[in-house]
């Protein structure tokens, strides 16, 4: 007969309770894919035909209080042999210890901004076809980490996130000059279409390559240690008769030798449903990087968007969107002006 | 003169939604009954079921989790449910629920195409929460009486 010592009788009975047994496993499984066709006019015409993201979504409910969620994601990626790579996008366990409180571990989006946090990989969930253009150099993608979340609490539906972490998915979090990336965010909900945030991010870098990332913080590598920060506000509104979506950036980067930047973007789009699935759209954004920085260099974008986006079920939409594009690298001494007319079918099932 | 006319008219507005309002409740409880699977509650008002149809609580206060039980396309009420409970069509609905299950907020619902199947559902799920029409035979130990 097998004899259990007193503490580890203890240890199961306390957390057995807490951790609950489901009566049954419930596990959903969704997939989310793009196509998109693109014609850039500047001084020549080039068009595209490309197949996007393909996205495998596992949702799994594992106990009464622990929860799931997965996505392997398939990308384009123009170094592999068959012009595509897999990879892991989110693969977290979630631990609902009270109420509406929970913890989470794994890798995942960052909260700090509300496109990161409500749709980063879905195209079928965007508004426009592109991301802000935050997202190519200032907004810190993913992270592998740890998570306090509450959601929902009182009647402004307030919630937080506190994440620790690391972003640049070396998994390391403490040694040398690194420390613990810090993620704080917190919104409120005061009606079911409107959400309404503020994030705060911090992460020191040395030595790091982060233009594996395609839509991550930073293009270039630099070998002095750089203390990386950004502040993040949303407001999104989706009514019946109006959508609007906003999200502000500032990103200060400072190194000892140089000194501080401060870089800001913005990205605004307005929507005027006709009815529910007919939506034209416009707005603009615009990224300003300053010479003192070292990560992603001195530089000025901005775009105008026009568009329309028709949905056929909350599962299959096509958009259609004009972009006039101008974009001052500065750091290359190299400007450009073009017209961009995209269409994106984007899907899920 | 002009502070006057926008006060009244805002006043007409209230009443008149709270009129809207308090006959959407009316119907409600005619036409439907709130069920739930040890929820550890025996009456509602019509708010806190919108709230938690809504994924306001992931928990019941027995500290099971909330499932989330609504009509299919295929069901009969589907629009109906879908104006009253979220002010929204059954496609916003839809989309709804897919937004919050993609950022990871809630689990999944469980969308069924008549009230038997709602109702065998619920009866073998703990913590699962739904709505079938009056006419419909169910345990008095699942019925949760919606109070104004």
């Amino acid at each position: 007969m097998i004899k259990l010592k007193p503490k580890i009788l203890l240890f199961f009975m306390i957390v057995y309770p807490l951790v609950g047994v489901t009566q049954k496993l419930r596990t959903s499984i969704n997939g989310y894919g793009h196509m998109d066709c693109d014609v850039y006019v500047d001084d020549s015409v080039t068009s595209f035909l490309d197949i996007g993201e393909h996205d495998l979504f596992i949702t799994s409910a594992l106990t009464n209080n622990i929860s799931f969620l997965g996505e392997i994601v398939v990308k384009p990626l123009s170094s592999s042999p068959s012009g595509f790579g897999a990879g892991i996008e989110r693969a977290r366990l979630k631990f609902q210890y009270y109420k509406n409180h929970s913890l989470i571990i794994g890798k995942m989006h960052t909260p700090v901004s509300f496109w990161n946090d409500v749709y980063h990989h879905g195209r079928v969930f965007f508004p426009t076809i592109d991301r802000p253009l935050s997202f190519s150099y200032f907004t810190p993608v993913h992270v592998v980490g740890i998570r306090f979340q509450g959601q929902n609490l009182g009647d402004l539906n307030f919630g937080y996130d506190v994440v620790l972490g690391n972003t640049t998915m070396s998994g390391q979090l403490t040694g040398g000059s690194t420390r613990p990336s810090i993620t704080l965010a917190a919104h409120i909900k005061p009606k079911d279409q409107m959400r309404i945030g503020f994030g705060l991010f911090n992460e020191d870098y040395k030595d790091v390559d982060l233009s594996g990332h395609n839509h991550s913080h930073g293009i270039n590598t630099v070998t002095e240690q750089i203390s990386f920060n950004l502040a993040n506000f949303s407001f999104a509104n989706f009514g019946n008769k109006l959508h609007v979506l906003d999200e502000f950036s500032m990103n200060i980067t400072s190194m000892d030798s140089i000194g501080m930047a401060e870089n800001f973007s913005n990205y605004i789009y307005i929507g005027v449903p006709i009815k529910e699935r007919y939506i034209p759209f416009f707005g603009f954004d615009f990224l300003s990087v300053e010479v003192k920085d070292q990560l992603n260099r001195e530089q000025f974008r901005i775009k105008y968007f026009v568009g329309y986006r028709h949905e056929f079920t909350p599962m299959l939409n096509v958009k259609a969107q004009v972009e006039y594009y101008y974009s001052d690298m500065t750091y290359m001494n190299r400007t450009n002006m073009k017209w961009e007319y995209k269409i994106q079918l984007a899907y899920g099932f | 003169m002009v502070f006057r006319i926008i006060f009244y008219l805002s006043l007409i507005f209230s009443l008149l939604a709270s009129v809207k309002a308090t006959a959407q409740e009316l119907d409600f409880s005619s036409d439907y009954q709130i069920i739930a699977n040890e929820s550890g509650l025996t009456e509602m008002n019509i708010a806190d079921l919108r709230k938690r149809f809504k994924g306001k609580y992931y928990s019941w206060e027995t500290k099971i989790d909330v499932i989330i039980v609504l009509p299919s396309s295929k069901h009969k009420n589907a629009e109906e449910i879908s104006r009253i409970i979220y002010d929204k069509s059954f496609y916003g609905v839809k989309k709804f629920w897919l937004s919050l299950v993609f950022q990871g907020r809630f689990n999944a619902p469980n969308f069924f195409d008549s009230d038997e199947e709602i109702i065998d559902f619920i009866s073998k799920n703990k913590g699962a929460l739904g709505f079938v029409s009056k006419k419909a035979s169910v345990s008095e130990k699942f019925v949760i009486t919606l109070i104004p």
